[in-house]
């Protein structure tokens, strides 16, 4: 690999150095750095400082809060969180969705915070720079224009964490932390402009992700080419309670299609308020087809992402469905 | 007498690898030496307007930025016009790695683009313009076309058409109207990078007017002949030390050399050059896209009546000569009274095609066993009957007519007809089994080897071959096997191109085949040298004495016997009295040894998300006799894994303008061992008249059958067939749409 060029690093041990180190020109944030350095070598992004996020410990925690929350530190590792035996039992489509992610590598190395705060991707700029010196810069570097779709005023790159359609599905919560800090659900940090993808400011982070107490049911799908490594092409998450002989309050979520997760409203409506047959099951699944408007932007191609959402989302339904009427456990 | 051949022994190098201790030419370090630093071309096809260096040169140290106008093509920079993305248009030499980076981002080249022809199929058109101009086409000889009617001759007129194969027997619109059932289908599959984990690199040392050149290759002495070629330096002053290679699979010949040995040259200073994975992927030679028709025609009972194929293979933007192989095998696996193949290879504005692992047979197979097995399906046939009942034997005549050796290609089926994977196949709902033959002709060269008895009774084997598969280890046993000792017993040095004997690349699947000859021939002279020595010492015939675990003794009365260590002292010591023991093998074998491997896939295909998963996987292969069984497994493995990324994942994709679209492994998708399913491995022994103790080549036949093994298994669980390759849920799902709309 080629060698990176000069940085600074900075590891602070206490927030409120790292807000400031944040907030100067040229830093970002760095937590298990497993995407940002491969690609700093591409020069995708470009910082001149890093601040590291390992010298804040309550970062690393995973615990229960006084009022029955589970509470992610952004710095637990999604391996951490693959084996960790509150989220096994009580949020396994959380577990299941960090060990889609990458490879045992990655997962040892990568975080959850760095895993929904993850640079969005794009065909046309996740290439080394000789390759991009053949294009015009795009929105993403500068430019005006995208590549991958001409017609469209901003960057439309691709929101890749695979634990964000589970984290929405999940009804989470995101604890940022800066000079005021605040809390959101996890869906409104995403701005749905490729550039500039979070609503998370200079000076802040991401510092912890907070469950329900009392989580629905939920299931994640992903498609992609290999099952070993590969990037989401799309990926879905679905929840819902099963209350008085009837699923209630579907979630239905389907992300890796755009910069931002997409909700499918219409699906829920569909599965609100009885249990899911065959044919409402199916009928979810178009809905959710045609509420995605990939774009070719990804290494798999248009049609194939948009018949896969409806797969993703059946398959997931299924899941739910089949696993209330033979429990596993 | 303890028994070496057909043992198996773990690889005598293996524990340096998976430790981490082996060095490779990225680690070769030597003082004062300076990095090279590639700038290269983002188009496809640019005429280069000027190369202004003045920025580049000016950084302190940058000691040189080159040109072809100063030092030659050297087979790699573009010379005023580029014909691909990513080729050289020059080079920055400075003291420091990341300096040289920096300073090739600041060489200022100004391209004027020119239409860069990337579709191989419009390339063949009679109006595409011409890739390259006409002094970088080579001059074509005629293409000795057999049978091949005024049609063909004029496709061979058209501009980029740059290499072709004809064959023909028969009447093959005849022999389809005798058919009671026809197959015509079109196979498409990709242009395939090798994905060795280590990317091409070089060193090369000026030392007085000699030249030392490190570097990574499967073929040290094809090194030294273009590094002479391009220097001018006669073969005795070049010295190629070729270095373990971390994975070549055909792409590893000579590429950087020339260029790396003239710098180095140039301004009498060492100079490495290691590229990244990105540059290696811009600069590989990839195997050649294909596209295949075939027209296959049967009777009811199976009885083939005709094959007509054309093949369409893409040379990147330099010649290449995979076609004929391809073309040949095509013709030549099953008897088919009516046989018509027409095979061309064009030029595009892609990075130049190379090997790939048996080139050309994945391409012809994955087409031929596809359109087998859709006729099965037609008939309602049992996929091995109607292969069984038409598959070549000893004596049928290949494409162009020459019978065929003894080869095991019936043998090879009904092995994996009676196997319990196949007998006992159980199919679940989407479930599916595909089988699939395949085979390589196999290659010879000349080859030298020494074999040197040292003075404590120990042996050394002196080759000059590459070891990438094992070959090394081989050559121990044999050595082994020979003098009645255990493998460990015997070193086997793989020397420079300055101490060892000449040996062929390794390519081919012929090192075991060739050396190993030499090796034995020179294994048995050190021990015959070892025998009258014995017998002046024993007072008997050489012809009544015999060897093991390091005595030498007089057959029938093993009391008579002389330990080969103090025979072997005797010749290396002050004032002694016998000559040092030195055995030679050379030989030059004139007939290949042909291998053939059939392999059944079993996958499950989720009809929902069209995600293909492989589950099970048996792969049989004629190896002659399995020298080192547990080498040959590795190899069946090794090649069944590379099938399963070629039939599901893998493809080099180049964008309309011809950009690479996968220019690193995060697009480009080798499986990892999480994708490959468990490998059960059958091997027939089928020997091979002159290959030593009966071994065959063994390294390219399992690459060849599985991309159509696992493209029939799909068709078997969905019952859609899919020809375009790879097999990615995309194209699953847009197949299985098509079915159900
Ligand atoms: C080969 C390969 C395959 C991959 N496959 C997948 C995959 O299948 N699915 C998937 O989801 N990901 C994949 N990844 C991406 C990555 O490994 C994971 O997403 C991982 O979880 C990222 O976490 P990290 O801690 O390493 O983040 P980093 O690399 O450290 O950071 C990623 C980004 O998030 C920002 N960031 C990190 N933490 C915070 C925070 N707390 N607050 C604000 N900003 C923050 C960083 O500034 C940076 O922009 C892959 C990466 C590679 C190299």
């Amino acid at each position: 690999m080629m060698p990176l060029r000069p940085l600074s690093l900075t590891t602070p041990s206490r927030p409120e150095e790292t807000v400031a180190a944040l907030a100067a020109e040229g830093a970002a944030v760095l937590a298990g750095g497993s995407d940002l350095i491969p690609g700093l070598a591409w020069e995708i992004p470009t910082c001149d400082t890093l601040v590291s996020l390992a010298g804040l410990d309550a970062l690393r925690r995973i615990e229960t809060e006084e009022d029955g929350r589970l509470r992610i530190g952004a710095m637990a590792t999604l391996a951490d969180i693959v084996r960790h035996p509150l989220i096994r039992v009580g949020y396994p489509a959380l577990a299941d969705a960090a060990q889609a992610v990458g490879s045992p590598e990655l997962r040892a190395q990568g975080t959850l915070g760095g895993n929904v705060c993850l640079g969005t991707r794009c065909r046309f700029r996740n290439q080394p720079p000789l390759w991009r010196e053949a294009l015009a810069p795009c929105w993403q570097s500068g430019g005006e224009v995208c590549h991958a779709a001409p017609a469209k005023e901003t960057c439309v790159a691709i929101l890749s964490g695979d634990t964000v359609p589970a984290l929405v599905a999940l009804r989470a919560e995101a604890e940022i932390w800066g000079r005021r800090p605040r809390r959101l659900p996890i869906e409104e940090i995403y701005t749905g402009d490729g550039t500039h993808h979070l609503h998370i400011a200079p000076g802040e982070f991401l510092a912890a992700l907070r469950l329900p107490a009392a989580p629905p049911r939920a299931a994640f799908r992903k498609w992609r080419t290999r099952a070993s490594i590969d990037f989401p092409e799309a990926n879905a998450a679905v929840s819902a309670v099963w209350r008085d002989g009837a699923w209630r309050e579907p979630v239905v979520v389907v992300s890796a299609v755009g910069p931002a997760p997409i909700r499918v409203q219409a699906a829920e409506s569909l599965l609100d308020g009885s249990a899911w047959s065959e044919e409402r099951i199916l009928a979810a699944g178009d809905l959710a087809r045609r509420a995605v408007h990939p774009y070719d932007n990804g290494q798999l191609n248009v049609a194939g992402r948009q018949i896969a959402v409806r797969g993703l989302v059946v398959r997931a339904l299924g899941d739910m469905e089949m696993e209330r009427r033979e429990p596993v456990l | 007498m303890p028994e070496a051949i057909g043992v198996a022994q773990r690889r005598l190098e293996g524990g340096d690898k998976v430790s981490g201790r082996t060095a490779y030419v990225a680690d070769v370090r030597v003082p004062n030496a300076l990095h090279a630093e590639l700038v290269s071309s983002p188009y496809a096809h640019a005429r280069v307007v000027s190369i202004d260096r003045t920025a580049a040169e000016a950084m302190p140290g940058v000691v040189a930025v080159l040109t072809a106008d100063e030092i030659g093509s050297l087979g790699l920079l573009a010379k005023g016009e580029v014909f691909y993305a990513g080729q050289p248009v020059a080079v920055v030499v400075a003291d420091d790695r990341r300096l040289a980076a920096d300073a090739a981002q600041v060489v200022r080249v100004r391209y004027e683009r020119l239409p860069a022809v990337v579709d191989p199929v419009a390339a063949l058109r009679e109006d595409a313009p011409a890739v390259l101009p006409a002094e970088l086409r080579s001059q074509r000889a005629d293409a000795g076309a057999h049978g091949a009617d005024a049609a063909q001759h004029a496709a061979s007129q058209r501009a980029n058409v740059c290499g072709e194969a004809h064959f023909a027997r028969g009447d093959v619109e005849q022999g389809l109207r005798l058919a009671d059932v026809v197959v015509e289908a079109r196979y498409r599959i990709p242009a395939l990078y090798q994905g060795y984990l280590e990317p091409h690199g070089t060193v090369a040392v000026p030392e007085g007017d000699r030249l030392t050149v490190y570097t990574t290759t499967q073929g040290q002495f094809a090194v030294r002949e273009e590094v002479c070629q391009a220097t001018g330096l006669p073969e005795h002053r070049v010295k190629v030390v070729g270095m373990q290679v971390g994975g070549g699979f055909g792409a590893k010949f000579v590429k950087l050399e020339p260029l790396c040995a003239a710098l180095a040259l140039r301004l009498r200073q060492p100079v490495r050059l290691v590229l990244s994975r990105s540059g290696d992927f811009l600069t590989s030679r990839p195997g050649n896209f294909a596209e295949i028709g075939v027209r296959l025609g049967a009777r009811r009972d199976g009885t083939l009546t005709a094959l007509a194929a054309d093949l369409l293979l893409d040379a990147g933007a330099q010649e290449d000569g995979t076609v004929g192989i391809a073309a040949m095998l095509i013709g030549s696996t099953y008897r088919v009274p009516h046989l018509l193949v027409d095979g061309y290879e064009v030029l595009t504005h892609k990075t130049p095609s190379g090997a790939y692992r048996a080139p050309g047979a994945p391409q012809a197979y994955y087409a031929l066993e596809s359109a087998m097995d859709e006729l099965a399906r037609k008939l309602g046939q049992d996929p091995f009957e109607l292969r069984l009942r038409s598959a070549c034997q000893q004596g049928d005549p290949r494409a162009n007519g020459a019978p065929w050796p003894r080869i095991g290609l019936v043998e090879t089926l009904e092995a994996a007809r009676n196997h319990p994977f196949w007998r006992e196949r159980s199919r679940q709902a989407d479930e599916g089994y595909g089988v699939a033959a395949g085979g390589w002709p196999g290659g010879t060269e000349p080859a030298a080897a020494a074999c040197r008895i040292n003075g404590d009774g120990s042996i050394t084997v002196q080759v000059g071959s590459v070891d990438i598969t094992g070959t090394n280890t081989v050559f121990a046993q044999m050595a082994a096997q020979v003098f009645g000792v255990r493998a460990d017993a015997v070193a086997v040095s793989a020397a420079d191109t300055d101490a060892a004997p000449y040996s062929g690349s390794s390519g081919g699947s012929k090192i075991t085949f060739t050396v190993g000859n030499a090796v034995l021939q020179a294994a048995q002279d050190a021990r015959q040298q070892v025998l009258e020595m014995a017998a002046q010492e024993l007072e008997a015939s050489a012809s009544d004495l015999d060897m093991a675990e390091g005595r030498v003794f007089v057959r029938g009365a093993p009391s008579r016997a002389v330990s080969v260590a103090d025979l072997a002292r005797s010749t290396t010591a002050f004032g002694g009295s016998a000559a040092p023991l030195v055995g030679r093998g050379r030989v030059a074998i004139k007939r290949a040894s042909p291998g053939f491997a059939v392999h059944v896939a079993r996958v499950r295909v989720d009809r929902r998300t069209g995600e293909v998963q492989p589950i099970g996987y048996l792969a049989v292969q004629d190896v002659g006799r399995a020298l080192n069984p547990m080498a040959v497994a590795g190899q069946i493995r090794g090649g069944v894994s590379q099938s399963l990324g070629r039939a599901l994942g893998e493809a080099m994709r180049w964008g309309d303008s011809g950009q690479l679209l996968t220019g690193s492994f995060l697009d480009y998708a080798v499986p990892r061992a999480a994708d490959v399913p468990p490998i059960e491995v059958e091997l027939v022994e089928v020997p091979a008249e002159e290959g030593p103790f009966g071994a065959k080549g063994v390294g390219e036949p399992p690459a060849v059958p599985g991309a159509a093994a696992i493209a029939n298994a799909v068709a078997d669980a969905t019952g859609v067939r899919v020809r375009d390759l790879p097999l990615r849920p995309e194209t699953v799902l847009a197949a299985l749409a098509g079915e159900t709309s």
